[in-house]
């Protein structure tokens, strides 16, 4: 393939990635506020559009001209880089994100994913350690004790749970035996006994547990979003945020749970493979879609279900017992593929 | 008369298990109050006979008897044991409410009375809230027809409070209980419309909502109220009372139960007076001449032009410059107010409202018997055993010390000795009268004197100790009656009368009114009443004495101050290099050596151009004197004139700067009542714009002309003053006696100012049998209900009274055929003028009164001024003239005059 | 036993499935600008001030609400009805609604019944200056809803539904005697004696 078509179809690719990340974080504010409404006996957003529908473009378009207020003392173009050094990161990660197996549309070949990268793992911790910045950033250059406060606590917790996080995958990377997300993906195809899809999460239920788990800590998720703890710091680092700005740190944040979605699904649910072969006739993004979904979900109900933990309390959890707990299972895993190799 | 050793017997007895030791007359009431026990009361008022009408203050006696008493009826006996809250009293006081309430229309949502309602507080705390009595509602149509006061006669519970204290205070019998039984009512005699001096003293006793203020009607709840004590500043009797205002705006003036020299009595000036604060015509804002128009300007540009215009007048030249100071002003800023004219300016012409005749009344005591102000006190008035009045209409002059001499008639029966040029009000209830022709005082007073000494009325012990003196006086009184009889009128017997009556009294008060001291000769009528009061007895007896009351209210802090040329801050004389020296010591300056100009002589001095600039403050003297003073011309002439005022008052308008300056119930700060007694004013209403108090302006003016006079607050000016001035060191609300004269002073005035100038004391004015063209002779006087131009301000004083009629005899006018509303024309030799008629059986034949407050200037200006000598206190004779009367036919004629 | 559930953390899922659960119980919320619970009588929403029904302001302005009021949001400024001497009503009457509490305290100092509350709580306005309500406006309000008013009187025992007083709770309309400028005094007949009493009252005269 020439290398016109190929930067094509790339571009086609991020084009439809970025719209239908952008669209879900959209649609996921709204799907965020119902669930929760259902969940306390509420309708939630009603009113734009029918059951609300259109509440998420009217909330973009009020951020949107909203007053950009620039408080006096702030840091100024620390304070107007952080929102996007936020946000960056958690957009470019997708573009290693396997969202279908190769296909062909219209005469082009299309790997179902921006770039397969060999380090498809090691860049998305690279790149999603850099939101950690925006978010230290942000606090800091907002002259604010409430915006520093969170901003120093979303960097102690992201840095926390970034390790037991790490710990947790390398018992998939252990098993699939490549840093490649769609290697990882396609080593998860196929069943046992044939109704068993082949999933990570059969092997690893520690890992995922401590993978999602650290997830939500590391998107500043309730019930561990100390960072923008609204009883005790107004909104966190991001206080003294209005209009677009605030409006970027917001895509941020669910840029990153959908991200941390992705992968959960791909490490450890298949990613875009159907559970069983009779269902491969239903296309493979739906698949993803699907399994993203339901974690997305999953994230809303522990928002409804717990409440936010003290923030001893996160870090002790975090070092005494996360990262001991995928320290064993890493231990265990190895000795398991090590037995089996052999 | 030792009263001080008569041992008062005291009797032991207990009231709810407290045992106290009362003197012996004590009601129980009393006692109880003195134990702080509280019994109910409606209709006891602490200045009055016990009525015993109401029955809610009966209480248990158990011992010597068991019995109910009236609380406020009953003098103990020795070893009575009272219980004021037992069962039964309860009981009785419960039956007691329950029938007051079968009437009682419980309106209380819209009575005025409600919330300070005695009957509404017994109820809450005694009443059963079940009546078992069938009620029955009055309803009587309210009577509104009096200006003033309205009388609810539901409402009312017949205590007879009102009429108690219309018929022993305030003695004019006005209201009464008209009907019977179940529809008594209290009103006027006969059905009549309230017509009286409107004092408003029955409506302060009603326990309920019975008789209400007109003037407050509904525009008040008394919760709203904030109370400030202060003085009234009408009149020199300086009463104490509480100006309420709701939201900083006047609501209603109360009294305040036996303090102050009024002792809980308001006249209705001082009741009702309240409104001219708040008048729209008040000035707000400075303002300069330009051209021929006064316009508003910012206070530093009127405080710089004041003080250019003044410095520029002093720099021309020693004297140039003078002040003229009113009464109006407080203790602390007429102290700085002639600080400025003295110190700063550099001028000693200084005069104030006392010389419109107070003057004289002031020096006179004080040279002679070394006391500022009066000699007696108010108390002293009421305990007196004879009072005599010349040329003092009391009740409408000073109408609280009238309630004093009303006192002295009512509880001694003592007589009160009237001589006035009509049959006024205290006349009519006094013991002896002598009704003289207007304008002679001096000569009634001269033949009072004589009848003493002719007829040996002389007070023995004063006949044995002073024999030189009663001789020299002997001597000189040797003429006989006829330079008397003759221009006053009066015959011989009737002035030996009067006089065996007065100095039959052993504790005799003279009280000299206005028309004495700023009569003809008015310091020389005014030296010979000393003698009087000498020759009687009165100088050397307490509790006796001879007095000048004030007009204005201030007029005593003026005298004291020193606002008059002849004298200085302390009160004492200009010539008294002494005095002076202590002044200049204090104020660190050099006061100017020669003695200033009297307020005609600065007239004088501003028409020729001698003086060209003067400060005016507090006082009107364009519209007080007559046109034929020429303070119009002379302050016209002026190159510079800065006057403060409330009001754009005749001087004002042709001042050059004109400041507006706060009223009384603006401003903090002591004023001096006619007795010497230093009280506080409180401010507690917000000036108008940018009205300022006089200190302030003259503290402004002062900095402004490079010589800063700078004080945080009135108190700080009494402060320094009080180094002048001993008596303002410190504020007197009580009735302490006065100490009457000692005998260095008496010795000391004999031996001087007593016998030198004797000789022209006693001769009596030319003026007095001057023939003119004209047969009447007009008074131009004060009523009760308008003292000068600011009580005209008073929407609600107005409405009571806007009298600008010519009161004349009625006999004459039947003669005349002149009728109430008629138009007569009246000519003088300075004029003519048209004014209504008031046909009055009080005013003497040939004889004729105007109200001076009246805005109508031309019957002021038909006034011919006799200018006083300076032996006389310069003070200019501007009350009486002569004038021809004709009644005006036509209409058109009275129009096209008017 | 306790190990393992710590282990599966089966409280925590516990609470996941309650929550689970209530997703599908009905959801109770009303869509309020387009729907609204019905008010109850007696509720304390705005302030309103009625008239008698031949349209007199009932507001004698005694200042006993401003007296009542905790808040000190009430301002009456009384005076004589112009052209009626002795008859008071409130010249001014401002409430300042910011400051307002609800507790209804006024309306049962009020003697006359002249202030009820109503059932509307949507005050919210643009100007703040507007929740200032002077007497015009109270007065407004009482008409406009007049039903209100009525019901809130009746639930808290001061009327009995048609704006009449209760029977039993006495006169709440206050009298005003009749003003008689000519004559003043009292006209026996006019406090209901009768003719035989009136004789008696003479005899003994």
């Amino acid at each position: 393939m020439e290398i016109g078509s190929m930067v094509a179809v790339t571009l086609v690719q991020i084009a439809v990635v970025m719209g239908v990340v952008l669209l879900t974080v959209a649609y996921m504010t709204y799907a965020e506020r119902k669930v929760l409404s259902f969940m306390q006996d509420r309708l939630g957003p009603m009113e734009v559009g029918p059951w609300g529908l259109l509440q998420p473009i009217a909330d973009g378009l009020k951020l949107f001209f909203k007053e950009d207020i620039i408080p006096s003392g702030a840091n100024k173009i620390i304070f107007a880089v952080a929102p996007i050094i936020c946000l960056v990161p958690a957009l470019i990660g997708f573009a290693v994100i396997p969202y279908n197996g190769s296909f062909t549309l219209f005469g082009l070949e299309g790997g179902g994913v921006i770039s397969d990268l060999n380090v498809g793992l090691l860049y998305i911790f690279a790149v999603a350690g850099m939101g950690a910045y925006g978010v230290i950033l942000g606090g800091w250059a907002s002259n604010s004790k409430y915006a520093f406060l969170g901003g120093l606590r979303s960097a102690a917790q992201i840095i926390s749970y970034e390790l037991a996080m790490g710990f947790s995958i390398v018992g998939v990377l252990l098993l699939s035996g490549s840093l490649s997300l769609v290697t990882v993906t396609e080593a998860q195809a196929g069943t046992w006994f044939g109704f068993i899809p082949q999933w990570n999460i059969f092997l690893q239920p520690v890992a995922f547990v401590a993978y999602v788990i650290a997830a939500v800590a590391e998107t500043n998720r309730l019930p561990f979003d100390m960072p923008e703890a609204e009883s005790e710091l107004v909104a966190g680092f991001f206080t003294e945020y209005s209009g677009m700005r605030f409006s970027l740190f917001f895509l941020a944040e669910y840029g990153n749970m959908i991200l941390v979605s992705c992968l959960a699904s791909i490490l450890f649910l298949g990613g875009y493979k159907a559970p069983l072969p009779i269902l491969e006739f239903i296309p493979g993004f739906v698949w993803l879609a699907l399994k993203t979904w339901a974690l997305l979900f999953f994230f809303i109900w522990i928002r409804g279900t717990y409440p936010r933990v003290r923030f001893d309390q996160l870090m002790k959890f975090g070092w005494k017992v996360l990262i001991p707990v995928t320290l064993a299972n890493l231990l265990v895993t190895a000795l398991g593929v090590y037995i089996y190799n052999n | 008369m030792s009263t001080a050793t008569t041992k008062v017997d005291t009797i032991t007895v207990t009231i709810n298990g407290q045992t106290i030791q009362v003197p012996k007359g004590t009601r129980i009431i009393q006692a109880a109050e003195m134990l702080g026990i509280e019994i109910p009361t409606f209709c006891y008022q602490p200045r009055m006979r016990p009525n015993a009408a109401c029955r809610i203050c009966t209480v248990e006696v158990t011992k010597p008897m068991n019995k109910m008493f009236m609380a406020c009826a009953t003098e103990m006996m020795d070893g009575m044991e009272v219980l004021t809250d037992s069962e039964r009293t309860l009981k009785d006081r419960q039956t007691n409410l329950d029938l007051l309430l079968t009437q009682h229309p419980l309106d209380c949502p819209v009575c005025d009375k409600g919330g300070e309602c005695k009957l509404q507080d017994y109820s809450v705390k005694y009443g059963s809230f079940e009546n078992p009595f069938e009620t029955k509602r009055k309803d009587f149509p309210e009577d509104i027809r009096s200006v003033a006061l309205d009388f609810n006669s539901n409402r009312c519970i017949l205590c007879g409070g009102c009429i108690q204290v219309c018929g022993d205070i305030q003695q004019v019998d006005a209201i009464g209980f008209s009907k019977r039984g179940f529809i008594t009512v209290v009103g006027a005699p006969m059905g009549e419309a309230l017509d009286c001096e409107f004092c408003g003293q029955c409506m302060d006793v009603c326990p309920v909502g019975a008789i209400t203020s007109r003037f407050a009607k509904y525009k008040f709840r008394p919760w709203q109220e904030e109370k400030t004590q202060t003085t009234c500043t009408y009149c020199g009797c300086g009463c104490q009372y509480d100006l309420r205002t709701v939201d900083g705006e006047a609501s209603r003036v109360t009294p305040i139960e036996g303090v102050g020299p009024g002792q809980g009595s308001l006249c209705v000036r001082g009741h009702f007076g309240y409104h001219f604060m708040e008048d729209d015509r008040r000035i707000t804002r400075p303002l300069v001449r330009r051209g021929d128009k006064l316009v508003e300007t910012t206070w530093e540009e009127a405080v710089s032009e004041a003080a250019r215009g003044l410095a520029g007048a002093k720099a021309a030249g020693a004297g140039r410059v003078a002040g003229i100071a009113g009464g109006r002003l407080t203790n602390e800023e007429q102290y700085l107010f002639g600080r400025l004219v003295r110190d700063v300016l550099g001028s000693s012409n200084l005069d104030s409202s006392l010389r419109y005749g107070a003057i004289n009344g002031v020096t006179v005591t004080r040279e002679a018997l070394g006391v500022t102000g009066m000699m007696n006190s108010f108390d002293e008035v009421r305990a007196a055993d004879a009072v005599l009045l010349i040329g003092c209409d009391i009740t409408q002059e000073a109408p609280i010390l009238g309630l004093a001499v009303k006192e002295a008639i009512h509880k001694g029966e003592k007589p009160v000795l009237v001589a006035d040029s009509m049959k006024t009000e205290i006349m009519k209830r006094g013991a002896g009268r002598l009704v003289y022709t207007p304008g002679t005082e001096i000569a009634v007073i001269k033949g009072l004197v004589k009848a003493v000494v002719d007829e040996g009325l002389i007070d023995e012990q004063v006949a044995k100790k002073y024999p030189k003196a009663v001789q020299a006086l002997r001597s000189e009184l040797s003429g006989t009656y006829k330079e008397i009889e003759t221009p006053t009128g009066l015959k011989k017997d009737d002035i030996v009368a009067l006089a065996k009556r007065f100095a039959a009294a052993s504790k005799g008060i003279i009280l000299a009114g206005p028309r004495v001291t700023g009569g003809l000769k008015g310091k020389s009528a005014m030296t010979m009443l000393v003698d009087l009061a000498f020759l009687t007895g009165g100088l050397t007896t307490p509790g006796a004495g001879v007095n000048a009351i004030t007009m204005e209210n201030n007029e005593l802090g003026l005298a004291l101050n020193g606002m008059a040329p002849e004298l200085v801050p302390g009160g004492g004389s200009w010539d008294d290099a002494e005095a002076r020296g202590k002044v200049a010591t204090a104020w660190n300056c050099s006061l100017p050596n020669h003695q200033g100009d009297t307020m005609m002589e600065m007239f004088d001095a501003m028409r020729e151009g001698r003086i060209s600039a003067a400060i005016v403050a507090g006082t009107d003297p364009v519209g007080r004197l007559p046109q034929d003073a020429g303070a119009a011309e002379a302050l016209g002439a002026l190159d510079c004139l800065v006057v403060s005022d409330l009001f754009l008052s005749e001087t004002a308008k042709r001042a050059h700067v004109v400041f507006p300056a706060r009223s009384y119930a603006e401003k903090d700060g002591t004023v001096t009542n006619m007795e010497g007694r230093v009280q506080t004013i409180t401010s507690c209403m917000k000036a108008p714009g940018k009205a300022a108090s006089d200190w302030k302006i003259v503290s402004d003016i002062a900095r402004e002309m490079g010589h800063p006079l700078e004080y945080a607050n009135p108190g700080e000016i009494r402060a320094e003053a009080a180094a002048l001035v001993p008596q303002f060191a410190d504020t007197d609300v009580t009735n302490a006696a006065r100490g009457g004269v000692s005998t260095e002073a008496l010795e000391a005035w004999l031996a001087g100012g007593f016998g030198t100038g004797m000789g022209e004391r006693y001769d009596l004015p030319a003026k007095l049998n001057e023939a003119s063209g004209h047969e009447m002779r007009l008074y131009v006087g004060e009523l009760l209900f308008h003292s000068g131009s600011m009580s005209t301000y008073n929407w609600g004083l107005m409405k009571i009274n806007d009298a600008a009629s010519l009161q004349l005899n009625s006999r004459e006018a039947r003669k005349l055929k002149i009728k109430e509303g008629d138009r007569v024309r009246l000519t003088g030799d300075r004029g003519s003028c048209v004014v209504t008629a008031k046909p009055d059986p009080n005013i003497m034949p040939g004889t004729l009164f105007f109200p001076r407050h009246s805005v109508l200037d031309d019957v002021r200006n038909l006034v011919q001024v006799v200018e006083g000598s300076e032996e006389e206190g310069s003070v200019p004779q501007f009350r009486f003239t002569r004038v021809t009367m004709e009644k005006v036919s036509g209409v058109a004629e009275a129009e096209a005059s008017a | 036993m306790g190990l393992i559930r710590n282990i599966f953390m089966t409280e925590l899922l516990m609470g996941l499935k309650i929550v689970f659960m209530q997703m599908f119980k009905p959801t109770i919320t009303l869509q309020y600008p387009h729907v609204k619970h019905p008010i109850p009588d007696g509720y304390r929403g705005l302030m309103s001030l009625l008239r008698y029904e031949d349209g007199t302001e009932r507001c004698v302005g005694c200042s006993l609400c401003e007296a009542a009021c905790p808040s000190n949001c009430i301002k009456v400024v009384s005076d004589e009805v112009p052209g009626q001497p002795l008859v008071r009503y409130a010249r001014e009457y401002y409430l300042d609604i910011t400051r307002c509490i609800f507790c209804g305290f006024c309306t049962e100092a009020c003697p006359v019944d002249a202030l009820a509350m109503t059932k509307v709580y949507e005050a919210a306005v643009y100007d703040r200056r507007d929740l200032m309500f002077d007497k015009a406006k109270l007065y407004e309000l009482g008409e406009r809803y007049l039903e209100d008013g009525k019901a809130y009187l009746t639930h808290h025992r001061m009327d009995d539904g048609t704006l009449h007083p209760v029977e039993g709770l006495g006169d709440n309309r206050y009298h005003f005697p009749a003003v008689d400028a000519e004559h003043g005094g009292v006209q026996p007949e006019q406090i209901g004696l009768t003719a035989e009493a009136l004789e008696v009252e003479e005899t003994t005269r």
